[in-house]
């Protein structure tokens, strides 16, 4: 179970996240939604340890300081491309960076060809990240996020800007990591119906604070899509079983 | 799956062996540009007997070669070679530490400050005690020092971003470049004279201590990287995934920005304001060996020493009987390169 104790983060007096608080279960996939500009971008870095905030983390029962949150957290910012000439193969060896020496090994080399292997990608190795599609990009970022064999993987809008094919191959591979080797997964998204299909739970954040959470089916209903979207839309379960969400159109006076 | 791997694994296997063969044609041709700058000058020496005297000067057959080679070709090639080296080391850095492809040494504004220092020392006339012929280059290291705290004070009261930097830097550029320009306003014609030639650049000034000082700091500055080779590697991929990563950006950006200070001020001190190689230095590095921080750095410090080295014959060569000032030539050199580079490369380095 990993734990996050009364996160808090505030810039300048204003608030932002106001004492989050959630357990989340080994192996599971949890999917963080909510309108923009609402804290989930920060909660995700706060709990990477990446920005200032008060509260704790806490993985089996212990909390995590920096270096141990550096070890066992990964987190996977959102894409906003790259002009690097690094190569696709340098990139995932990044991932574990704390411990490349002058002398990369074979071994962990082969590891990390077999890292890009799993999303089919051994043959761009060698090309310039930023000369890469968008879709292979963000799939070389999570190749490389799972090369570091993280216990916790946060992703901020791991499918924002890709198309349907690359969105299914992101989700499900990180939902067949999490089911077969138990890491614990959690991405801010926007698509509703992809957290629907891909994760076990979804956490609604509104105004920096939890207003809704749990699996799909209890919590993706018109009333609280209502009351943190400020939208009437429609939640119908498809023949394979997974629930749609249509927006229909923005409510007058809730949003200016 | 694994044939896929091996597969896959010799093609990366292949690229690093690319990548080293150009480091070794680099370093090949600097010896041999080394070599033709120490036999490049007013007096004209044998190959053989500059080789002699560099490899066992106490038995060479002619004891002037000797002594031209050990007294003033060879501290000024190897200043030629040293300089080149830091400024192409300062330069990768400061594109990588600043994220864009322009920045170079002198960006921050450390070389115009230490034209300051060297302006106000010549126009003032003033010696220090015991060490009087360092005066110079003594007040040249102190001002870009005083402008690397400036830049450093305000970064660090704003946040030591990319951005806070490279505006810190060129307000303090613009600053040193404006009292320069006082200072030379100033100047009676021969003083003014003297502080031109000092900001052009010129070997001229080198001599064995310097060449000992300068190396020692190139030497330092790099060994103060060797440590964050990958942080920098990973600190190519933007900020945020760099501390996604593990690494502590604002600490790293700190550290580097001195070891920058340190090698600029090292290398402009005792020769003077040489624009160009900083800049150009670590984008013929990138193309050959790519961002890989291991190979990026001592292929900018071979890239740079190239250009210095070529500069320093050009400047020998192009007047016949007088050296001209080596920074004036040194992108006359450097611009060919550059441009074959640009014309034959198959992508974007930058």
């Amino acid at each position: 179970m990993f734990e996050i104790k009364e996160i808090s983060v505030a810039y300048d007096g204003r608030t932002i996240l106001d004492r989050i608080g959630m357990g989340l279960e080994q192996g599971t996939f949890t999917a963080l939604v909510g309108p923009n500009g609402t804290g989930k971008s920060t909660l995700l870095k706060s709990i990477a340890g990446l920005i200032p905030a008060k509260g704790q983390a806490a993985l089996a029962g212990r909390v995590l300081n920096q270096n141990e949150k550096l070890k066992t957290v990964a987190y996977m910012p959102q894409d906003t491309g790259a002009q690097s000439s690094l190569t696709v193969l340098e990139v995932v060896l990044l991932g574990r960076l704390q411990s490349l020496g002058m002398r990369i090994g074979d071994d962990i080399r082969a590891q990390a060809i077999a890292a890009l292997g799993r999303f089919h990608l051994e043959a761009l190795q060698d090309r310039p990240i930023g000369a890469i599609s968008g879709g292979q990009r963000q799939l070389v970022f999570l190749a490389q996020s799972l090369f570091r064999a993280p216990k916790v993987l946060l992703l901020d809008e791991p499918t924002a800007a890709l198309d349907l094919r690359h969105q299914l191959i992101v989700l499900d591979r990180i939902r067949a990591t999490c089911a077969d080797n138990g890491m614990i997964a959690m991405a801010a998204m926007h698509d509703l119906s992809l957290a629907a299909r891909f994760a076990d739970r979804i956490v609604f954040l509104n105004g920096g604070v939890i207003c809704a959470d749990g699996a799909p089916d209890k919590v993706l209903n018109p009333e609280i899509l209502q009351q943190v979207y400020g939208v009437e839309a429609e939640v119908q379960q498809g023949q394979s079983g997974v629930l749609h969400v249509s927006p229909v159109r923005a409510l007058q006076g809730i949003w200016a | 799956m694994a044939t896929d791997a091996t597969l896959a694994g010799s093609a990366s296997g292949r690229q690093m062996a690319r990548r080293l063969f150009w480091l070794v044609s680099i370093s090949g041709l600097l010896a041999v540009a080394f070599i033709g700058d120490i036999l490049t000058g007013p007096a004209f020496l044998n190959v053989f007997d500059v080789l002699a005297a560099l490899v066992s000067p106490g038995t060479a057959e002619d004891p002037t070669t000797v002594i031209i080679v050990h007294s003033i070709r060879l501290p000024m090639s190897l200043m030629a070679l040293i300089v080149g080296a830091s400024l192409g080391v300062a330069g990768a850095e400061m594109q990588t530490l600043l994220g864009n492809p322009l920045a170079s040494p002198y960006t921050l504004g450390f070389s115009a400050a230490a034209g300051f220092g060297a302006a106000i020392t010549i126009l003032f006339g003033f010696a220090l005690p015991v060490i009087p012929s360092m005066t110079i280059p003594v007040m040249a290291f102190l001002s870009a020092g005083v402008a690397c705290l400036m830049v450093y004070g305000l970064a660090h009261i704003r946040g030591i971003t990319a951005e806070v930097m490279v505006l810190a830097g060129i307000a303090t550029l613009f600053l040193f470049q404006s009292m320069q320009s006082l200072v030379q306003y100033l100047a009676a014609p021969e003083v003014l004279q003297e502080i031109v030639f000092w900001l052009f650049g010129s070997m001229l000034k080198a001599s064995w201590f310097s060449v000992m000082v300068s190396g020692a700091i190139l030497l330092i500055g790099v060994a103060l990287l060797l440590p964050d080779f990958w942080k920098l590697t990973a600190l190519r991929l933007g900020d945020e995934r760099a501390a996604s990563l593990g690494v502590n950006v604002g600490a790293l950006r700190r550290r580097v920005f001195f070891v920058v200070a340190l090698l600029t001020a090292g290398a402009v001190a005792f020769v003077g304001t040489i624009g160009f190689v900083g800049l150009v230095a670590p984008h013929l590095a990138r193309m050959m060996v790519g961002e890989d921080q291991r190979l990026l750095i001592p292929a900018s410090a071979i890239c740079g020493g190239l250009i210095m080295t070529g500069a320093s014959i050009a400047s020998k060569l192009l007047s016949p009987g007088a050296v001209v000032p080596i920074g004036i030539v040194t992108a006359l050199v450097g611009v060919p390169f550059l441009f074959g580079l640009i014309l034959t490369g198959k992508q974007r380095h930058w």
